[in-house]
Protein backbone atom coordinates (compact mmCIF):
# COMPACT_ATOMS: atom_id res chain seq x y z
CA UNK A 1 0.00 0.00 0.00
CA UNK A 2 2.51 2.61 1.05
CA UNK A 3 4.59 1.88 -2.09
CA UNK A 4 1.53 2.16 -4.40
CA UNK A 5 0.76 5.54 -2.50
CA UNK A 6 4.58 6.36 -3.21
CA UNK A 7 4.16 5.15 -7.17
CA UNK A 8 0.98 7.61 -7.26
CA UNK A 9 2.53 10.61 -5.09
CA UNK A 10 6.17 10.16 -7.83
CA UNK A 11 4.04 9.51 -11.14
CA UNK A 12 1.15 11.71 -10.26
CA UNK A 13 1.74 14.21 -13.04
CA UNK A 14 2.16 11.50 -15.58
CA UNK A 15 -1.22 9.71 -14.32
CA UNK A 16 -3.00 12.73 -14.30
CA UNK A 17 -1.85 13.56 -17.94
CA UNK A 18 -3.04 9.87 -18.70
CA UNK A 19 -6.21 10.38 -17.25
CA UNK A 20 -7.32 13.62 -18.67
CA UNK A 21 -6.20 12.22 -22.11
CA UNK A 22 -8.13 8.96 -21.89
CA UNK A 23 -11.27 11.42 -20.68
CA UNK A 24 -10.57 13.48 -23.99
CA UNK A 25 -10.47 10.84 -26.49
CA UNK A 26 -12.81 8.80 -25.29
CA UNK A 27 -15.04 11.48 -25.56
CA UNK A 28 -13.90 12.18 -29.35
CA UNK A 29 -13.91 8.67 -30.78
CA UNK A 30 -17.39 7.14 -28.41
CA UNK A 31 -19.51 10.36 -29.29
CA UNK A 32 -22.65 8.73 -29.19
CA UNK A 33 -25.08 11.05 -31.47
CA UNK A 34 -28.49 9.17 -29.21
CA UNK A 35 -26.96 10.26 -25.67
CA UNK A 36 -25.92 13.70 -26.79
CA UNK A 37 -27.05 16.63 -24.17
CA UNK A 38 -28.22 19.74 -25.14
CA UNK A 39 -25.97 21.29 -22.11
CA UNK A 40 -22.26 19.67 -23.36
CA UNK A 41 -23.02 21.08 -27.14
CA UNK A 42 -24.18 24.83 -29.06
CA UNK A 43 -27.32 24.63 -27.75
CA UNK A 44 -26.87 25.19 -24.35
CA UNK A 45 -28.24 28.94 -23.25
CA UNK A 46 -25.20 30.44 -23.13
CA UNK A 47 -24.30 29.67 -26.11
CA UNK A 48 -27.48 29.63 -28.06
CA UNK A 49 -27.54 33.47 -26.43
CA UNK A 50 -24.71 34.83 -27.78
CA UNK A 51 -25.04 32.91 -31.17
CA UNK A 52 -28.56 34.27 -31.64
CA UNK A 53 -27.48 37.98 -31.02
CA UNK A 54 -24.85 37.69 -33.07
CA UNK A 55 -26.35 35.84 -35.95
CA UNK A 56 -28.71 38.98 -35.44
CA UNK A 57 -26.01 41.53 -36.51
CA UNK A 58 -25.03 39.29 -39.40
CA UNK A 59 -28.28 38.51 -40.91
CA UNK A 60 -28.29 42.33 -42.58
CA UNK A 61 -25.99 41.06 -45.12
CA UNK A 62 -27.52 38.08 -46.29
CA UNK A 63 -31.39 39.32 -46.39
CA UNK A 64 -30.95 40.15 -50.11
CA UNK A 65 -30.02 36.42 -50.23
CA UNK A 66 -32.78 34.62 -48.06
CA UNK A 67 -34.95 36.73 -49.67
CA UNK A 68 -34.53 35.50 -53.05
CA UNK A 69 -34.48 32.16 -51.68
CA UNK A 70 -37.86 32.75 -49.95
CA UNK A 71 -39.62 34.35 -53.16
CA UNK A 72 -38.21 31.19 -54.89
CA UNK A 73 -39.96 28.69 -52.59
CA UNK A 74 -43.14 30.45 -52.87
CA UNK A 75 -43.19 30.70 -56.01
CA UNK A 76 -42.75 26.95 -56.07
CA UNK A 77 -45.27 26.60 -53.63
CA UNK A 78 -47.71 28.66 -55.94
CA UNK A 79 -47.30 26.19 -58.69
CA UNK A 80 -47.65 23.49 -56.75
CA UNK A 81 -50.82 24.47 -55.01
CA UNK A 82 -52.19 24.89 -58.65
CA UNK A 83 -51.79 21.41 -59.77
CA UNK A 84 -52.91 19.79 -56.81
CA UNK A 85 -56.19 21.67 -56.98
CA UNK A 86 -56.50 20.01 -60.36
CA UNK A 87 -55.56 16.83 -59.31
CA UNK A 88 -58.07 16.64 -56.63
CA UNK A 89 -61.13 18.13 -58.74
CA UNK A 90 -60.25 15.23 -60.47
CA UNK A 91 -60.18 12.47 -57.98
CA UNK A 92 -62.47 13.81 -55.45
CA UNK A 93 -63.46 10.17 -54.81
CA UNK A 94 -60.35 9.58 -53.38
CA UNK A 95 -60.13 12.28 -50.73
CA UNK A 96 -60.93 9.96 -47.41
CA UNK A 97 -57.55 8.05 -47.99
CA UNK A 98 -55.43 10.63 -48.61
CA UNK A 99 -55.96 12.72 -45.34
CA UNK A 100 -54.41 11.03 -42.70
CA UNK A 101 -50.81 10.93 -45.16
CA UNK A 102 -51.30 15.00 -45.21
CA UNK A 103 -51.80 15.05 -41.20
CA UNK A 104 -49.10 12.56 -40.79
CA UNK A 105 -46.33 15.01 -41.02
CA UNK A 106 -46.26 19.02 -39.32
CA UNK A 107 -43.30 21.26 -39.65
CA UNK A 108 -41.86 24.22 -37.55
CA UNK A 109 -39.87 26.73 -38.78
CA UNK A 110 -36.81 27.73 -37.48
CA UNK A 111 -33.31 30.06 -37.66
CA UNK A 112 -29.73 28.92 -38.53
CA UNK A 113 -28.07 30.51 -35.77
CA UNK A 114 -24.73 28.46 -35.89
CA UNK A 115 -23.36 26.24 -39.12
CA UNK A 116 -20.45 24.30 -39.53
CA UNK A 117 -19.28 22.49 -42.71
CA UNK A 118 -15.72 22.29 -42.48
CA UNK A 119 -14.91 19.80 -39.73
CA UNK A 120 -15.66 15.83 -40.17
CA UNK A 121 -18.52 15.63 -37.44
CA UNK A 122 -20.48 18.73 -38.03
CA UNK A 123 -23.91 20.16 -36.82
CA UNK A 124 -26.26 22.82 -36.68
CA UNK A 125 -27.78 25.18 -34.11
CA UNK A 126 -31.26 26.28 -34.57
CA UNK A 127 -33.29 29.10 -32.82
CA UNK A 128 -36.36 26.73 -31.09
CA UNK A 129 -36.32 24.23 -29.00
CA UNK A 130 -38.64 22.32 -26.26
CA UNK A 131 -40.75 25.50 -26.02
CA UNK A 132 -41.07 25.73 -29.20
CA UNK A 133 -42.26 21.32 -29.49
CA UNK A 134 -39.11 20.49 -31.25
CA UNK A 135 -38.54 17.24 -30.06
CA UNK A 136 -35.15 15.24 -30.33
CA UNK A 137 -34.88 12.91 -33.90
CA UNK A 138 -37.19 15.28 -35.39
CA UNK A 139 -36.27 15.28 -39.64
CA UNK A 140 -34.65 18.94 -40.78
CA UNK A 141 -35.23 19.76 -44.23
CA UNK A 142 -35.26 23.22 -46.04
CA UNK A 143 -36.81 23.77 -49.28
CA UNK A 144 -34.02 22.41 -51.49
CA UNK A 145 -33.45 18.77 -49.64
CA UNK A 146 -32.60 16.97 -46.22
CA UNK A 147 -30.30 19.34 -44.02
CA UNK A 148 -30.06 16.51 -41.22
CA UNK A 149 -31.83 14.92 -37.31
CA UNK A 150 -31.91 16.89 -34.43
CA UNK A 151 -30.18 15.28 -31.75
CA UNK A 152 -30.32 17.20 -28.59
CA UNK A 153 -32.67 20.06 -27.52
CA UNK A 154 -32.54 22.85 -24.80
CA UNK A 155 -35.36 24.58 -23.33
CA UNK A 156 -34.80 27.69 -26.82
CA UNK A 157 -32.41 25.50 -28.85
CA UNK A 158 -31.76 22.78 -30.73
CA UNK A 159 -28.77 20.79 -32.29
CA UNK A 160 -29.17 19.29 -35.13
CA UNK A 161 -26.72 16.53 -36.79
CA UNK A 162 -26.32 17.82 -40.14
CA UNK A 163 -25.68 15.27 -43.49
CA UNK A 164 -21.88 16.31 -43.14
CA UNK A 165 -21.26 14.40 -40.21
CA UNK A 166 -19.58 10.94 -40.75
CA UNK A 167 -21.45 9.44 -37.75
CA UNK A 168 -25.00 9.26 -39.61
CA UNK A 169 -26.49 7.52 -42.51
CA UNK A 170 -29.73 8.42 -43.83
CA UNK A 171 -31.99 5.44 -46.07
CA UNK A 172 -32.22 6.66 -49.15
CA UNK A 173 -33.29 5.63 -52.60
CA UNK A 174 -33.31 6.31 -56.60
CA UNK A 175 -36.06 7.62 -57.13
CA UNK A 176 -36.27 6.58 -61.00
CA UNK A 177 -35.48 2.78 -60.06
CA UNK A 178 -37.03 2.82 -56.64
CA UNK A 179 -33.28 1.72 -55.66
CA UNK A 180 -32.50 1.72 -51.99
CA UNK A 181 -29.64 2.30 -50.15
CA UNK A 182 -28.21 4.74 -47.80
CA UNK A 183 -26.52 8.44 -47.74
CA UNK A 184 -23.37 8.87 -46.49
CA UNK A 185 -20.44 11.74 -46.19
CA UNK A 186 -16.95 10.45 -45.48
CA UNK A 187 -15.42 13.52 -47.57
CA UNK A 188 -13.89 17.20 -46.99
CA UNK A 189 -16.16 18.78 -49.32
CA UNK A 190 -19.74 20.20 -47.97
CA UNK A 191 -21.40 19.64 -52.00
CA UNK A 192 -20.80 16.06 -51.99
CA UNK A 193 -21.53 12.67 -50.42
CA UNK A 194 -21.68 8.86 -51.06
CA UNK A 195 -24.80 6.63 -51.67
CA UNK A 196 -24.32 3.68 -50.29
CA UNK A 197 -25.19 0.16 -51.25
CA UNK A 198 -26.64 -0.23 -54.25
CA UNK A 199 -25.84 -3.44 -55.59
CA UNK A 200 -23.50 -3.17 -58.61
CA UNK A 201 -25.93 -5.16 -61.15
CA UNK A 202 -28.66 -2.33 -61.34
CA UNK A 203 -29.03 -0.10 -63.62
CA UNK A 204 -27.98 3.72 -62.38
CA UNK A 205 -27.05 6.83 -64.32
CA UNK A 206 -25.36 9.71 -64.08
CA UNK A 207 -28.23 12.73 -63.14
CA UNK A 208 -30.47 10.33 -61.03
CA UNK A 209 -32.46 11.94 -58.26
CA UNK A 210 -31.61 10.35 -54.67
CA UNK A 211 -34.23 10.87 -52.26
CA UNK A 212 -35.42 9.62 -48.74
CA UNK A 213 -36.89 6.31 -48.67
CA UNK A 214 -39.22 7.01 -45.89
CA UNK A 215 -38.36 3.90 -44.20
CA UNK A 216 -36.73 5.29 -40.91
CA UNK A 217 -39.82 7.07 -38.83
CA UNK A 218 -37.79 10.68 -39.44
CA UNK A 219 -37.64 11.50 -42.64
CA UNK A 220 -40.94 12.17 -45.06
CA UNK A 221 -40.69 9.88 -47.61
CA UNK A 222 -39.31 11.68 -51.56
CA UNK A 223 -37.10 14.34 -50.09
CA UNK A 224 -34.58 15.57 -52.18
CA UNK A 225 -31.24 14.35 -51.25
CA UNK A 226 -29.11 14.65 -53.84
CA UNK A 227 -28.13 13.97 -57.98
CA UNK A 228 -25.74 11.37 -58.55
CA UNK A 229 -22.07 12.87 -60.39
CA UNK A 230 -20.33 9.88 -60.97
CA UNK A 231 -20.11 6.21 -60.77
CA UNK A 232 -17.82 3.80 -59.88
CA UNK A 233 -17.57 0.07 -59.54
CA UNK A 234 -15.67 -1.52 -56.71
CA UNK A 235 -14.64 -5.53 -58.07
CA UNK A 236 -13.88 -6.55 -54.87
CA UNK A 237 -17.50 -6.36 -52.85
CA UNK A 238 -20.92 -6.08 -55.54
CA UNK A 239 -21.45 -2.52 -54.94
CA UNK A 240 -21.38 0.80 -56.48
CA UNK A 241 -19.22 3.58 -55.26
CA UNK A 242 -21.90 6.34 -56.15
CA UNK A 243 -20.86 10.18 -55.43
CA UNK A 244 -24.10 12.14 -55.07
CA UNK A 245 -23.88 16.29 -54.95
CA UNK A 246 -26.29 17.58 -52.70
CA UNK A 247 -28.96 19.42 -52.84
CA UNK A 248 -29.09 21.18 -50.12
CA UNK A 249 -26.87 24.40 -50.11
CA UNK A 250 -24.82 23.54 -46.52
CA UNK A 251 -22.94 27.02 -47.46
CA UNK A 252 -26.16 29.12 -47.26
CA UNK A 253 -28.45 27.75 -44.55
CA UNK A 254 -30.66 30.41 -43.30
CA UNK A 255 -33.91 29.02 -42.88
CA UNK A 256 -35.24 25.27 -42.12
CA UNK A 257 -37.94 23.17 -41.27
CA UNK A 258 -38.51 20.87 -38.74
CA UNK A 259 -40.68 17.77 -39.30
CA UNK A 260 -42.70 16.65 -36.87
CA UNK A 261 -43.76 12.51 -38.14
CA UNK A 262 -46.89 12.11 -35.46
CA UNK A 263 -46.70 8.28 -36.70
CA UNK A 264 -43.39 7.87 -35.50
CA UNK A 265 -44.41 6.11 -32.38
CA UNK A 266 -46.80 3.94 -33.53
CA UNK A 267 -44.38 2.58 -35.83
CA UNK A 268 -40.79 1.91 -33.89
CA UNK A 269 -43.32 0.76 -31.31
CA UNK A 270 -44.50 -1.62 -33.82
CA UNK A 271 -40.64 -2.47 -35.27
CA UNK A 272 -39.49 -2.99 -31.83
CA UNK A 273 -42.24 -5.36 -30.60
CA UNK A 274 -41.31 -7.14 -33.86
CA UNK A 275 -37.87 -7.34 -32.79
CA UNK A 276 -38.08 -8.26 -29.57
CA UNK A 277 -40.19 -11.93 -30.95
CA UNK A 278 -37.28 -13.10 -32.95
CA UNK B 1 -3.24 40.20 -2.27
CA UNK B 2 -0.88 40.10 -5.43
CA UNK B 3 -1.93 36.56 -5.57
CA UNK B 4 -5.87 37.59 -5.72
CA UNK B 5 -5.24 40.17 -7.90
CA UNK B 6 -3.37 37.43 -10.54
CA UNK B 7 -6.17 34.47 -10.01
CA UNK B 8 -8.77 37.25 -11.16
CA UNK B 9 -6.76 38.33 -13.53
CA UNK B 10 -6.67 34.51 -15.02
CA UNK B 11 -10.52 33.29 -14.59
CA UNK B 12 -11.41 36.35 -16.87
CA UNK B 13 -8.87 36.16 -19.29
CA UNK B 14 -10.28 31.93 -19.14
CA UNK B 15 -13.91 33.83 -19.73
CA UNK B 16 -12.58 36.24 -22.28
CA UNK B 17 -10.65 33.71 -24.38
CA UNK B 18 -13.46 31.16 -25.03
CA UNK B 19 -16.08 33.72 -25.82
CA UNK B 20 -13.25 35.67 -27.90
CA UNK B 21 -12.53 32.22 -29.50
CA UNK B 22 -16.02 30.92 -29.82
CA UNK B 23 -17.85 33.53 -31.27
CA UNK B 24 -15.62 35.08 -33.20
CA UNK B 25 -12.21 33.15 -34.51
CA UNK B 26 -14.58 30.13 -34.92
CA UNK B 27 -16.56 31.95 -37.48
CA UNK B 28 -13.34 33.59 -39.57
CA UNK B 29 -12.34 30.61 -42.15
CA UNK B 30 -8.84 31.01 -43.83
CA UNK B 31 -9.13 28.55 -46.58
CA UNK B 32 -11.53 27.27 -48.85
CA UNK B 33 -10.78 24.42 -46.03
CA UNK B 34 -12.45 25.66 -43.65
CA UNK B 35 -9.04 26.65 -40.99
CA UNK B 36 -9.98 28.50 -37.95
CA UNK B 37 -6.97 30.19 -35.90
CA UNK B 38 -6.09 29.03 -32.52
CA UNK B 39 -6.19 32.24 -29.99
CA UNK B 40 -7.84 30.47 -26.43
CA UNK B 41 -4.04 28.68 -26.67
CA UNK B 42 -2.82 32.24 -24.98
CA UNK B 43 -4.16 31.25 -21.72
CA UNK B 44 -2.20 28.35 -21.12
CA UNK B 45 1.01 30.29 -22.73
CA UNK B 46 0.44 32.84 -20.85
CA UNK B 47 0.06 30.93 -17.22
CA UNK B 48 2.90 32.09 -14.36
CA UNK B 49 6.20 29.89 -14.37
CA UNK B 50 5.08 29.15 -11.35
CA UNK B 51 1.75 27.37 -11.67
CA UNK B 52 1.88 23.80 -10.41
CA UNK B 53 2.23 21.11 -13.44
CA UNK B 54 -1.00 19.55 -12.34
CA UNK B 55 -2.94 22.57 -12.44
CA UNK B 56 -2.08 24.05 -15.84
CA UNK B 57 -3.22 20.14 -16.92
CA UNK B 58 -6.15 20.60 -15.54
CA UNK B 59 -6.89 24.19 -16.45
CA UNK B 60 -6.17 23.06 -20.11
CA UNK B 61 -8.67 20.26 -19.47
CA UNK B 62 -11.12 22.45 -18.63
CA UNK B 63 -10.43 25.66 -21.07
CA UNK B 64 -10.44 22.87 -24.01
CA UNK B 65 -13.50 21.14 -22.65
CA UNK B 66 -15.44 24.87 -22.74
CA UNK B 67 -14.55 25.67 -26.42
CA UNK B 68 -15.29 21.74 -26.91
CA UNK B 69 -18.77 22.25 -25.78
CA UNK B 70 -19.68 26.13 -27.51
CA UNK B 71 -18.18 24.24 -31.05
CA UNK B 72 -19.29 20.87 -30.56
CA UNK B 73 -16.14 19.08 -30.91
CA UNK B 74 -16.29 16.95 -28.08
CA UNK B 75 -13.14 16.05 -26.69
CA UNK B 76 -10.80 16.93 -29.64
CA UNK B 77 -9.72 20.66 -28.14
CA UNK B 78 -9.34 18.81 -24.48
CA UNK B 79 -7.12 16.25 -25.98
CA UNK B 80 -4.93 18.86 -27.36
CA UNK B 81 -4.80 21.20 -25.14
CA UNK B 82 -3.95 18.97 -22.20
CA UNK B 83 -1.09 17.33 -24.19
CA UNK B 84 1.11 20.73 -24.63
CA UNK B 85 -0.15 21.63 -20.96
CA UNK B 86 1.96 18.06 -20.01
CA UNK B 87 4.70 19.44 -22.73
CA UNK B 88 4.83 23.16 -21.27
CA UNK B 89 7.32 22.77 -18.39
CA UNK B 90 9.56 20.64 -20.77
CA UNK B 91 9.87 23.24 -23.87
CA UNK B 92 10.41 26.06 -20.87
CA UNK B 93 13.24 23.89 -19.28
CA UNK B 94 14.78 24.02 -22.86
CA UNK B 95 14.85 27.08 -23.29
CA UNK B 96 15.62 28.08 -19.67
CA UNK B 97 18.01 31.08 -19.40
CA UNK B 98 21.26 29.65 -17.40
CA UNK B 99 20.28 31.34 -14.47
CA UNK B 100 16.23 30.30 -14.76
CA UNK B 101 13.78 32.46 -15.07
CA UNK B 102 14.36 35.80 -13.19
CA UNK B 103 11.64 35.69 -10.06
CA UNK B 104 8.09 38.10 -10.75
CA UNK B 105 8.39 37.85 -14.24
CA UNK B 106 6.17 36.17 -16.74
CA UNK B 107 6.06 34.28 -20.31
CA UNK B 108 5.97 36.94 -22.70
CA UNK B 109 7.98 39.08 -24.82
CA UNK B 110 7.91 41.84 -22.38
CA UNK B 111 9.81 39.85 -19.88
CA UNK B 112 11.36 37.00 -22.52
CA UNK B 113 11.78 39.05 -25.61
CA UNK B 114 10.74 38.57 -29.12
CA UNK B 115 13.15 35.75 -29.93
CA UNK B 116 12.46 33.48 -26.73
CA UNK B 117 8.44 33.97 -27.27
CA UNK B 118 8.27 33.31 -30.82
CA UNK B 119 10.00 29.71 -29.87
CA UNK B 120 8.19 28.83 -27.21
CA UNK B 121 4.77 30.04 -28.50
CA UNK B 122 4.96 27.96 -31.73
CA UNK B 123 6.25 25.05 -30.45
CA UNK B 124 2.97 24.87 -28.00
CA UNK B 125 0.60 26.27 -31.28
CA UNK B 126 2.47 23.54 -33.50
CA UNK B 127 2.01 20.70 -31.11
CA UNK B 128 -1.62 21.66 -30.35
CA UNK B 129 -2.36 22.05 -34.43
CA UNK B 130 -1.01 18.45 -34.87
CA UNK B 131 -2.62 16.57 -32.23
CA UNK B 132 -6.26 17.77 -32.96
CA UNK B 133 -6.29 17.68 -36.79
CA UNK B 134 -4.72 14.31 -36.53
CA UNK B 135 -7.13 13.39 -33.99
CA UNK B 136 -10.20 14.87 -35.73
CA UNK B 137 -9.72 12.57 -38.96
CA UNK B 138 -8.55 9.63 -37.74
CA UNK B 139 -7.39 8.33 -41.29
CA UNK B 140 -4.62 8.78 -43.32
CA UNK B 141 -6.24 8.95 -46.72
CA UNK B 142 -5.85 12.79 -47.12
CA UNK B 143 -2.08 13.41 -45.76
CA UNK B 144 -2.16 16.47 -48.05
CA UNK B 145 -4.91 18.28 -46.97
CA UNK B 146 -4.02 17.70 -43.27
CA UNK B 147 -0.79 18.75 -43.55
CA UNK B 148 -2.38 22.12 -44.87
CA UNK B 149 -4.16 23.07 -42.66
CA UNK B 150 -2.25 22.34 -39.68
CA UNK B 151 0.44 25.23 -41.27
CA UNK B 152 -1.58 27.82 -42.41
CA UNK B 153 -3.76 27.29 -39.19
CA UNK B 154 -0.38 27.37 -37.29
CA UNK B 155 1.35 30.24 -39.10
CA UNK B 156 -1.85 32.63 -38.73
CA UNK B 157 -2.35 31.63 -35.14
CA UNK B 158 1.13 32.05 -34.08
CA UNK B 159 0.47 35.17 -35.71
CA UNK B 160 -2.27 36.50 -33.83
CA UNK B 161 -0.83 35.39 -30.83
CA UNK B 162 2.64 37.46 -31.09
CA UNK B 163 0.58 40.32 -32.12
CA UNK B 164 -1.47 40.34 -29.03
CA UNK B 165 1.34 40.62 -27.30
CA UNK B 166 1.92 43.99 -28.81
CA UNK B 167 -1.80 45.04 -28.44
CA UNK B 168 -3.35 43.30 -24.73
CA UNK B 169 -0.64 41.68 -23.01
CA UNK B 170 2.12 44.23 -23.02
CA UNK B 171 3.42 44.24 -20.04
Amino acid sequence: MKALINVIIRFHLVLLFIVLELISIRMVIFEDLEKKNAVFSSANAISGFFHKKLNTWFAYFSLAEENEVLRNENLELRNLLNKTQIQKSIEKINTDTSQTDSLQYTYISARVINNSIYKKQNYITLNKGLADGIKKEYAVINQKGIVGVVVAVSKHYSLVVSILNNRIRISAKIKQSNQFGSVHWNKNDYQFANLMEIPNHFKVSIGDTIVSSGFSAIFPPDINIGTITQINTNQSNNFYEINIKLTADFKSLYYVYVVDNSLRKEQLFLENTINDEH
Amino acid sequence: MMSINILLRNITRFIALVLIQVFIFNNIYLTGFGVIPVIYILYIILLPFETPKWLVMILAFLIGFSIDIFSDTLGLNAAASVLIAFIRPLILNKLSPRDGYEIGSFPRVYYQGVNWFVKYASSLVLIHQLTYYMLESFSFESVLIIFFKIVIASIVSIILIIISQYIIFRK
